[in-house]
């Protein structure tokens, strides 16, 4: 037979879990194969399915869950339920995770946790172990690799810590990488890397990988193929370049309109409006550290300025500072003309009510165990005398305003999905009536699609309400579709501020061209 | 099924049939809630039950064993030990009760402000309570009760003081871990008052714990009333009360066993049953237990 053998191919595979109102099913008659060599991207938003398919081949499901269908890897056909002969298979089949600050053992150092696994695969001694392990942490180009076997998992950052997950999955010379979000923690320059890096082995050993993600300019970057799922099925299958350029399904053509594209140029600057906001020298230091050092900026009312940074960048500590949630040790912030830094907590709170914010988290930014009404109520009820059916109206009038029903304001935040909940955080911080709006990372924890449907909102919101928007995120397409202005913040300092079309355009400084160019591209034109 | 579409809406169970589910996880927080839901009936409709006045001498009937007229039998003044046994529970039951309420009482507003303010506050008012645990967990109501003078209040008040500093501790550590929780910062952000934010957002958190916490105590409460009782501290004659009981029988029961055995057969069962139900709230409400549909 001169045929090659797919490196994976799934045929047919569905899940349902145990539930106590009867199965449920989660993949649905899913199939796929990987060729030797071949990158697949699986893509999706949360909650299709993807990441249980990875488990499923990898035997790893949770105890609730059958499977049916089968798996193949390089022919050899298993099930996904017989363990038994799974081990065999895990050894050739490796996975790298999401988040790898939870994957490593926090108390044992690196070169002894890859060590043993290195021994429980092989008949090698201790030393043997260390000196191969060694030669992978060399492999994804960590310096001193000699050192950093010594090392804790803490003495690390979230890119070295994925790359020696990387390592570790390279000990055992799989035929197949499984990589299920593994940039989706790290920073977009870390991204870049750990992207570069595994293209990189993957030319280098022939690997074929399974790439999952739900970033689709990743999978144009990155992937051969690729295979779209939703609610468990598959959508569309095909290489990425014609399913970019033409997509079969809605599904995927909403999808990729969905993604917020870079270049498209920004928003016109308004320089027309006096600034609502204007923020001088601000600092903030927690004991040594200086999280934050000398930003000034203004904000026009009626536009939105981005606040642009990688993670501890010091820009959430700026929204705490102008929330007064911390208090800054110099500078200056001006609302409407009255410092508000200077300003003791009782002159301040009237204010509160005219500076609203929404939070990154919406799983986390309204309490559980209370209903809908009464969390649009609290603002009202802190700052206004209106009460029954006049707070009553004015909660209505707020919940139809995000696109929600006033049938929803007697359920619990626990019963809506992130984006409605996202929404109604949204109501809670314009309830008041705020004049400014600081957004931090409000799409961060949405799906693409969903992200989309808020950032609508939010830009509708501004026109109809004329709002002044303060919108921290890490994304620079976001900022282009909705910011008038950028600052671009670096480990606490301000590294570039402008209007928006004149910093991506040219940006001036090495660290915001790194910035720009490390946001991954979706490429949709046919080739 | 949300897995599937997570952009519909979660199906919200009835109230109804949530509880059906939790029952039929739980068999123990069944059995335990069935067998305290009896005693408290039982105890409190004592005076239509009992078969006997429990005061009533009858000193030509003197500690018989049980028979047909005296179910339990009867003690050295001929008084039916059943309708004791029936009476003397609701002394237990209210002193173990009031005990718990004084101990939440005392120990949620120090939690609940030890936790959300931190720093000093938390130091000196957690210091303060450490002090009653380092007591051995009788020794202090003991102490409390010979300093206060022995009746059924004090052994409620002193039972409640030696108590709180647990519930002061679960709010506190509930209250510490919603501190960080987003919709705290946004309703500060928003200028609620700390005292709201604690009421509102803060409280309610803990409020399981403490229930869990409450039914468990709730048998550690009976069981230290009755032994305050029996050592002469608590209820005193002609009180009627299972540990008293026991202790009035405390010369006899080595040849007329009835007279420790089913007072004591009645507080062993109490505290069983509160236990159990305790033990299966905790898992019911456990949140690693909680949402696994």
């Amino acid at each position: 037979m001169t045929e090659i053998l797919p490196v994976l191919e799934v045929s047919n595979l569905s899940v349902t879990f145990d539930t106590a109102e009867g199965a449920a099913t989660a993949i649905e008659d899913i199939s796929l194969t990987v060729a030797p060599g071949e990158v697949l991207g699986l893509v999706g938003e949360s909650g299709s399915g993807k990441s249980l398919t990875a488990a499923a081949c990898l035997g790893m499901l949770p105890g609730n869950a059958r499977a049916s269908g089968s798996v193949a890897m390089s022919g050899e056909e298993y099930m996904a339920s017989d363990k038994n002969r799974l081990s065999g298979f895990r050894g050739r089949a490796a996975m790298v995770f999401q988040n790898p600050m939870v994957a490593l053992h926090p108390l044992m150092t690196i070169g002894r946790q890859m060590a043993d696994i290195i021994q429980a695969n092989s008949d090698v001694n201790r030393k043997d172990a260390l000196t191969r392990a060694q030669t992978e942490i060399e492999n994804v180009r960590l310096p001193d690799a000699h050192e950093q076997l010594d090392k804790f998992p803490h003495q690390f950052s979230g890119g070295q810590l994925q790359r020696i997950m990387i390592a570790i999955a390279l000990t055992l010379d799989p035929d197949l990488l499984i990589a299920d979000e593994p940039t989706t923690a790290l920073d977009v320059t870390v991204q870049a890397d750990i992207l570069n890096l595994i293209r990189d082995l993957q030319q280098r050993k022939n690997l074929a990988v399974l790439f999952i993600t739900h970033d689709l300019g990743i999978v144009s970057e990155l992937c051969d193929r690729v295979v779209v799922v939703r609610y468990g099925q598959v959508v569309e299958t095909g290489t990425v370049r014609d399913v970019f350029a033409e997509p079969q399904s809605d599904y995927t053509h909403a999808l990729l309109d969905a993604v917020p594209a870079l270049g498209d140029g920004g928003v016109a600057a308004n320089d027309r409006e006096e600034p609502i906001l204007e923020v001088r020298g601000l600092t903030k230091r927690y004991g040594d550290f200086e999280a934050v050092r000398d930003i000034s900026f203004s904000a026009r009312r009626g536009t939105c300025v981005g606040l642009v940074g990688e993670s501890g960048s010091g820009k959430s500590t700026v929204a705490m500072s102008l929330l007064r949630l911390n208090d800054p040790v110099g500078g200056a912030a001006f609302f409407e003309g009255d410092d508000i830094l200077a300003m003791s907590e009782r002159a301040f709170h009237p204010l509160r009510n005219r500076i609203g914010v929404v939070f990154q988290n919406p799983y986390s930014s309204l309490n559980p165990r209370m209903r809908v009404r009464d969390i649009i109520s609290e603002p009202l009820e802190t700052h206004t005398d209106i009460r029954g059916a006049e707070l009553a109206a004015e909660v209505e009038k707020n919940i139809k305003r995000v696109g929600l029903d006033v049938e929803h304001l007697s359920r619990f935040p626990t019963d809506f999905s992130g984006g409605q909940r996202q929404r109604i955080a949204i109501a809670r911080a314009l309830a008041p009536a705020p004049d400014l709006l600081i957004l931090d990372e409000p799409t961060a924890a949405l799906d693409v699609s969903v992200q989309a449907q808020v950032l609508d909102l939010l830009e509708e919101l501004q026109r109809d309400l004329s709002l002044t928007y303060l919108f921290i995120t890490h994304d620079l397409a976001v900022v282009e579709r909705l910011a008038s202005d950028v600052i671009v913040m670096y480990r606490g300092g301000i590294m570039e501020q402008g209007p928006v079309a004149d910093v991506f355009a040219n940006p001036k400084t090495q660290y915001t061209r790194k910035l720009l160019a490390s946001v991954p591209k979706l490429i949709r034109q046919p080739a | 099924m949300s897995l599937l579409n997570p952009e519909q809406d979660v199906q919200r169970l009835s109230r109804g049939a949530r509880y059906r589910r939790m029952a039929a996880r739980n068999p123990l927080l069944i059995a335990g809630g069935v067998v305290l839901v009896l005693i408290v009936l039982l105890t409190t409709f004592a005076p239509w039950i009992s078969p006997a006045d429990p005061t009533a001498l009858d000193l030509t009937n003197r500690l018989q064993a049980p028979n047909a007229d005296n179910w339990f039998g009867t003690d050295v003044l001929g008084r039916d030990i059943f309708s004791q046994v029936l009476h003397g529970g609701r002394l237990s039951l209210i002193v173990g009760f009031m005990a718990v309420f004084i101990a939440m009482l005392i120990g949620i507003p120090i939690g609940l402000v030890a936790g959300y303010f931190g720093g000093r506050v938390d130091a000196i008012m957690m210091r303060v309570s450490d002090v009653f645990l380092a007591f051995p967990p009788l020794l202090l109501p003991i102490a409390i009760t010979a300093a206060l003078g022995a009746g059924l209040l004090n052994t409620m008040l002193a039972i409640g003081i030696s108590w709180f500093p647990w519930y002061a501790r679960i709010v506190r550590a509930s209250v510490i871990s919603v501190k960080s929780e987003l919709y705290v910062t946004a309703a500060r952000a928003m200028g609620v008052s700390h005292t709201k934010v604690m009421l509102r957002h803060a409280l309610p958190n803990a409020s399981t714990p403490v229930m869990v916490q409450g039914s468990m105590d709730f048998g550690y409460t009976i069981l230290a009333a009755a032994s305050l009782s029996f050592i002469g501290l608590g209820a005193r004659p002609p009180a009627i009360e299972w540990g008293l009981m026991v202790a009035s029988s405390r010369a006899l029961f080595l040849d007329y066993w009835w007279t420790a055995a089913f007072p004591g057969l009645a507080i062993f069962i109490t505290v069983l049953a509160v236990n159990l139900f305790g033990d299966g709230l905790r898992d019911a409400l456990d949140p690693k237990f909680r949402g696994r549909v």
